[in-house]
C-alpha cells in the first residue's frame, strides 16, 4: 500500500531523533552529520535498523542539512550525501530481521536552508525554490519513497520547499514546522495560518516537530486536528536537553513520551515519530502504547480561509472587509503613483485600511501603459513588508496573477475567475497549484444575467467545473455583481436577491464590490452604506469597500453590533469611541502656523494646514515662504546640536506632507526643476538606516532621489548613473567589512563615469577612511550631505 | 557544568530597557521635548508589543595559549582581545540573544512609512538587546553560581566577524531562537547579539570595566 493511503486511513509510526542519536554514536563536533553518510554507513544503518525494529514505518534520511545553500563541502557532491542517504535507509531496510510483510517507507528529509528569505532575509524566494529542487530531484533519484519538509520556521522557506517538492517530483510530500513556546513560528505564523497556506498548496501531510516536548506539543495538535482536512503527524523533542555526566540527556523519559503521545494519538493524528532526543527506545514505547488504537477518520473541514505570513482570515460569521483602495480605476492620485514607481504612496494605503478595520486588501495595478506583472509582484512583496493582513491579487492577466501567486507568503485570495470558459482554463490550474480562494464573477460568454437564477446558474457552472481541478466550493467565494441602480432601478434588488440564493440554495460565500450601485448619483455613500446593510442581512460574506469610508464602516459595526456579531460590543464601542476623538483633534487644529507645524513635526497639522493655505496664497510662495524657512530652521537647529535626530525626521515628514498638498498645484503651473541624486547601501550591507534618513531629508529639500536600496552590487549603481545622467551620488555602509565594496564601488564609478562625484557617510566612516577610498566628501550625518548636494547643484 | 544547549526565553515586563541608552543611540545629547517624547513613548509601547526575547547559550571548557583560544574540541578562536579577555578563566558560555524577527518587521514598516519613528525603534531595538543581554548574563551566573568577565563579542577588537557561523553553530541559534547568517556574517534578525562570556576564576575581584574598552573603535558615536 503506498504511504499516502496508509497514513490516511491509519495510524503510521515515524522514526526519531537521528542528529542527537549520531552525536551519541560519537559524531565528531562540528561535523555535518551527512558526512556520515559516506564515512560511517554502518552507523547509520545501525541506527536506521534500530528504528524499524522499534516500529518505525517511516524512516528520515540523514539529509536534514544536504541543502546548497547551507551545506558547503569540498569533500563530497551534494549527489553523493544524498544519495548515499537513501541508500543507507533501503539497505537498512533489506536487512532487517523485522519487516513482517509490512512496508518501510524512505522519507527523504529536507530541513531549513539556514538563510532567511527577504524582505527581512535576503535570500530570493526564487533562489530558495531552485535550492530545494536540487536536493528534492537528486532524493527521487536515489530512490526515495516520499518528501518529508521539516522543522520549517518560516512559512515562506516552507511555500518554496513544498513548490519545489510539488514541482520537481511525484512523490507524496509532508511538510513539518517548529513551533516555539508561544505556539508560533520564529517568523510569527500561528497554526491556521500554516496550515491554511500548506493545505492550499497541496500538502499530503501536514505535521509538528521540534521545538517543543510532547506536553507542549498536545494543544497545537489538537488545534491542527481540527483545522485542518489531511492527515497530521507530530513529532515532538524529548522534552529539555540538560546535561548529565558530560552528557547530554532530555527531561521526558521514553514512558512518560509515549502516554503523552497516546493522548495526542487519540486527539485524531495519524503520524506518530519523535525529534531530537528520541531514540528508538522512545518509538517502541509509543508504538506499543497505541497499536490498539483505530485512527481517527478525517473529515473535510468546509472552512474558508485566507491567510498572510503570520495569521489566517475566515470567512465564518462577520462580514470579511476587503480594503478596495490599491486600484486605480477612478482614483488620480494612485495612478500617478503606478506610473512614477511610487510604492510608498501605496503602502500608506494598505496600512491606513488595516488600520481603519480592513481584514483582507485588494491589490489591483493593473494600468495600460505599465509592466503589471512585474508591478503586481513588488506590490505583493512590499505591501507584505507593511501589513500583515492577507491580500486579494487582483488582475485580469493571468500571468500577472501566476507570479503574484507564487511569490506571495501565505493563502491569496483570487480577483478573479468568471463564467466563460477560457477564463476558467486559465485561472483554474493556478488555483489548483497554488491554492487560494477565488472570486467567482457572474458573467460568461454571453454577459451579466439580468435575473438572480440565471446568475446563481452561472455560479452553480463554475462551481461545477472548479471541482474538476479539485478545488472545493469552500475556496470559492461568488460575485454577484453589483451594477447602477441608476441605469436600471431594479439592478440592487437582483444582486441582493442572488446574494440570498447564493446563501441559503447553493451554500457558497458571497462578495460584492459594493459601491457600483450608486454610479452615477449623488451622494453615493449613503446609498452605498443602505446597501450593503441590506446585503449582509440577505448574507453577503465580504465586502470589497473603502473603509476609510465612516459612513460604510458605521454600517458595517452596526450591522455586527445588531446582529450579535460582535462580542460585548467591542468593535462597535472602539470604533464608535475613535470617531469622536477624531472629531475633537479636527477642531483642535485651529490657529497653528504652518512654520509651527513643521518644526513640532505635526504631520497631519502641517498637511491640513497647507491646504487650507492654498485657497488664499500662491502655492510656490506657500513652498518657499512658508516650508523651506521653517525646515531650515530645524535643520540649523541639528547642526548646532539644539535640534536632534527623531525631531529632524518629524520635521522633515510634517514638511513632506505639507509639500503633498501643494504638490497638485504646483505641477500645475510646471514650475520644477529636478536635481537628482542616487542613494544607495553598498554591497554585503542590509543596514539602510543611515541611507534612508538621508533620502528624507534629500527629498524635502527638493532633490530627486533614486533610491536603489540595501546591498548594491556596484554595476547596479554605475548603471543607475548612467541611464539617468547622474552627477552626485550618495553611498553608504555600516560595517567596515562592506567600506570594501564602497571602496569598489567609488573605483568603478571614477573610472567609467568620471563626471560623478561621490559622497560617502555611515558608521564606520571616518574623514580618512573616506580619503582612502577616494570618496568625494565625507558628510558626518544627512544634514551635511543636503549641504554637499546644495553646494554641488549650486543650490 | 551544564554542556547541554540551553534556551532562555524572557517576558518583555522583565526587560527594562534604558530609555536613555535608546537616546543616546538616537545621538540625542539633551533633554527632548514633550513632544518628541510622547513620540518615543509611543514607539516603546509598540516596540514592546512587537518583541520576543529569545537566547540561547552553551558552556565549553576552554584553554587560552597565547593569542588562541580553544573551546574544546568544537572550535578555536584566534584574538588577542578575546585572549586577553579570557586570560585565566578556564570556562566561557557561547551566547545568542535576539529580540526576533518581529522587531526586524516593525522596523522595516516605519522605514517605509515614517522614517522617526522607523529611526526611534532602532534605536529602542538596539537598547533593549543589551537590557535582554544584561538579564541573560544575570540568570546564567545566578543559575550556574559563576561570575562573567564582560563579554566579548565578535567584530570587537580584533575577533573577526568570520568567526560568526561557529558561534552561531555552538548555540544551535537557527532552529532554537531563529538567529541566521546574512552575508558578510551579519546576523539576522538585526537586533541580535552573539557573545563569549568568561567565567571569572574563583575568588577573581569583580572590578567594573567597560565594554567600550574591549573595542578599537575609537570613533565610534557611541563610545562611553
Amino acid at each position: 500500500m503506498d504511504i499516502l493511503k496508509r497514513i490516511q486511513n491509519e495510524i503510521v509510526y515515524i522514526d526519531g531523533g537521528l542528529g542527537s542519536s549520531l552525536i551519541k554514536m560519537g559524531l565528531p563536533s562540528g561535523m555535518a552529520p551527512e558526512k556520515w553518510n559516506i564515512k560511517e554507513p554502518e552507523n547509520i544503518i545501525s541506527l536506521h535498523k534500530a528504528y524499524i525494529d522499534a516500529g518505525a514505518q517511516i524512516l528520515t534520511t540523514n539529509t536534514f542539512g544536504a541543502n546548497e545553500l547551507k551545506l558547503e563541502d569540498d569533500e563530497y557532491s551534494l549527489e553523493e550525501l544524498v544519495s548515499s542517504a537513501v541508500d543507507n535507509a533501503k539497505k537498512a531496510i533489506l536487512e532487517s530481521s523485522k519487516v513482517q510483510g509490512e512496508d518501510v517507507y524512505v522519507g527523504l528529509s529536507v530541513g531549513p536552508c539556514g538563510k532567511l528569505l527577504e524582505p527581512l532575509g535576503e535570500l530570493k524566494f526564487e533562489d530558495a525554490v531552485s535550492a530545494f529542487s536540487k536536493t528534492i530531484k537528486l532524493g527521487e533519484k536515489a530512490g526515495a519513497d516520499l518528501i518529508i519538509v521539516e522543522t520549517m520556521s518560516d512559512t515562506y522557506e516552507a511555500k518554496a520547499a513544498l513548490l519545489a517538492a510539488k514541482e520537481s517530483c511525484n512523490l507524496p510530500v509532508f511538510v513539518s514546522v517548529a513551533y516555539d513556546e508561544k505556539g508560533k513560528l520564529m517568523t510569527g505564523a500561528d497554526p491556521s495560518a500554516v496550515i491554511a497556506m500548506l493545505e492550499g498548496l497541496k500538502a499530503d501531510a501536514i505535521g509538528i516537530n521540534c521545538g517543543l516536548g510532547p506536553h507542549q506539543m498536545k494543544e497545537i495538535a489538537k488545534t491542527y486536528v481540527e483545522l485542518s482536512s489531511i492527515p497530521v503527524f507530530v513529532s515532538p523533542n524529548a522534552g529539555m536537553p540538560k546535561s548529565v555526566d558530560g552528557k547530554t540527556v532530555y527531561d521526558v523519559d521514553a514512558q512518560e513520551f509515549s502516554c503523552v503521545m497516546k493522548e495526542i494519538a487519540e486527539l485524531g493524528v495519524h503520524g506518530l515519530g519523535g525529534c531530537c532526543g528520541t531514540t528508538p527506545e522512545y518509538i517502541k514505547a509509543t508504538v506499543e502504547k497505541t497499536k490498539d488504537l483505530k485512527a481517527e477518520e478525517i473529515t473535510k473541514k468546509n472552512r474558508t480561509v485566507v491567510s498572510s505570513y503570520t495569521k489566517a482570515v475566515e470567512f465564518e460569521k462577520a462580514p470579511v472587509i476587503v480594503g478596495e483602495r490599491i486600484n486605480p480605476t477612478g482614483k488620480k492620485k494612485l495612478k500617478e503613483a503606478l506610473r512614477e514607481n511610487r510604492l510608498d504612496y501605496i503602502l500608506n494605503e494598505a496600512v491606513s485600511q488595516q488600520d481603519k478595520g480592513a481584514k483582507v486588501l485588494d491589490i489591483n495595478v493593473g494600468l495600460p501603459e505599465i509592466d503589471e506583472v512585474k508591478m503586481l509582484t513588488d506590490t505583493v512583496k512590499a505591501v507584505q513588508a507593511v501589513s500583515d493582513l492577507p491580500l486579494q491579487l487582483d488582475s485580469s492577466d493571468p500571468v500577472a496573477l501566476e507570479q503574484a501567486m507564487r511569490i506571495y507568503n501565505g493563502k491569496p485570495m483570487i480577483n478573479s475567475v468568471n463564467g466563460k470558459q477560457s477564463s476558467m482554463d486559465s485561472i483554474f490550474p493556478l488555483v489548483k497549484k497554488y491554492g487560494g480562494v477565488v472570486v467567482a464573477l457572474t458573467l460568461d460568454e454571453n454577459g451579466i444575467p439580468k435575473t438572480a437564477d440565471e446568475r446563481v446558474a452561472i455560479a452553480e457552472k463554475i462551481i461545477s467545473e472548479a471541482k474538476k481541478y479539485g478545488i472545493d466550493k469552500k475556496d470559492i467565494v461568488v460575485d454577484a455583481l453589483a451594477m447602477a441602480v441608476s441605469s436600471d432601478k431594479n439592478s440592487a434588488k437582483t444582486t441582493i436577491e442572488s446574494v440570498r440564493k447564493l446563501t441559503e440554495e447553493v451554500g457558497v460565500n458571497t462578495i460584492l464590490g459594493v459601491s457600483n450601485i450608486s454610479f452615477g448619483l449623488p451622494n453615493r455613500e449613503m446609498l452605498n452604506s443602505s446597501f450593503l446593510t441590506l446585503c449582509f442581512e440577505n448574507g453577503l460574506s465580504s465586502a470589497i469597500m473603502n473603509p476609510l469610508s465612516n459612513k460604510m464602516m458605521e454600517a458595517y459595526y452596526s450591522f455586527c453590533a445588531l446582529k450579535g456579531l460582535d462580542d460585548n460590543f467591542e468593535s462597535y464601542i472602539a470604533f464608535a469611541n475613535g470617531e469622536e476623538v477624531a472629531v475633537s483633534k479636527a477642531e483642535n487644529a485651529g490657529d497653528m502656523t504652518l512654520s509651527y507645524a513643521i518644526e513640532k513635526g505635526f504631520s497631519q497639522k502641517a498637511y491640513d494646514i497647507a491646504l487650507s493655505l492654498l485657497g488664499s496664497e500662491n502655492p510656490l510662495d506657500i513652498i518657499n515662504q512658508k516650508i523651506i524657512p521653517a525646515l531650515n530652521t530645524v535643520g540649523e537647529g541639528f547642526e548646532k546640536n539644539t535640534v536632534f535626530l527623531p525631531q529632524l525626521l518629524m520635521s522633515a515628514e510634517s514638511a513632506k506632507s505639507a509639500f503633498d498638498a501643494v504638490k497638485t498645484a504646483i505641477k500645475e503651473s510646471g514650475e520644477k526643476t529636478s536635481y537628482k541624486v542616487v542613494l544607495a547601501t553598498v554591497e554585503g550591507d542590509i543596514h539602510d538606516i543611515g541611507k534612508n534618513i538621508v533620502k528624507v531629508l534629500l527629498e524635502n529639500y527638493g532633490f530627486e532621489v533614486i533610491d536603489l536600496g540595501r546591498d548594491v552590487k556596484p554595476d547596479v549603481v554605475l548603471n543607475a548613473i548612467i541611464e539617468n545622467d547622474i552627477t552626485l551620488v550618495g553611498l553608504s555602509a555600516l560595517m567596515t567589512t562592506t567600506v570594501v565594496a564602497m571602496e569598489e564601488t567609488i573605483k568603478l564609478i571614477k573610472e567609467k563615469a568620471p563626471q560623478c562625484k561621490v559622497v560617502v557617510g555611515g558608521a564606520v566612516l571616518t574623514q580618512e577612511y573616506a580619503d582612502m577610498i577616494g570618496a568625494d566628501h565625507y558628510a558626518k550625518d544627512a544634514m551635511e550631505t543636503v549641504r554637499y548636494a546644495q553646494t554641488h547643484f549650486g543650490k | 557544568m551544564d554542556k547541554a544547549v540551553k534556551t532562555f526565553f524572557a517576558d518583555k515586563d522583565k526587560v527594562n530597557i534604558d530609555k536613555g541608552l535608546a537616546l543616546r543611540f538616537l545621538r540625542v545629547r539633551k533633554q527632548v521635548d514633550d513632544d518628541c517624547m510622547a513620540l518615543i513613548n509611543d514607539a516603546l509601547e509598540e516596540f514592546e508589543n512587537a518583541v520576543s526575547y529569545k537566547a540561547s547559550y552553551r558552556y565549553f571548557d576552554i584553554n587560552v595559549e597565547g593569542n588562541k583560544v580553544y573551546f574544546e574540541d568544537y572550535m578555536t578562536l584566534e584574538s588577542e582581545k578575546l585572549a586577553k579577555n579570557l586570560s585565566g578563566c578556564r570556562g566561557a558560555f557561547v551566547l545568542v540573544a535576539t529580540t526576533s524577527i518581529s522587531v526586524d518587521r516593525i522596523i522595516a514598516k516605519y522605514m517605509n512609512l515614517q522614517v522617526s519613528r522607523a529611526v526611534i525603534l532602532d534605536a529602542i531595538g538596539s537598547a533593549s538587546i543589551e537590557a535582554f543581554c544584561d538579564l541573560l548574563c544575570k540568570t546564567i551566573q545566578d543559575e550556574n553560581g559563576v561570575n562573567f568577565r564582560p563579554r566579548f563579542s565578535p567584530g570587537y577588537g580584533d575577533l573577526n566577524l568570520s568567526c560568526q557561523g561557529l558561534v552561531l553553530g555552538a548555540c544551535d541559534a537557527s532552529r532554537k531562537i531563529g538567529v541566521t547568517l546574512a552575508s558578510n556574517n551579519m546576523m539576522i534578525p538585526k537586533k541580535t547579539v552573539s557573545a563569549i562570556a568568561g567565567v571569572r576564576p574563583k575568588d577573581e575581584v569583580c572590578e567594573k570595566a567597560s565594554r567600550c574598552e574591549l573595542c578599537d573603535n575609537e570613533n565610534c558615536l557611541y563610545r562611553e
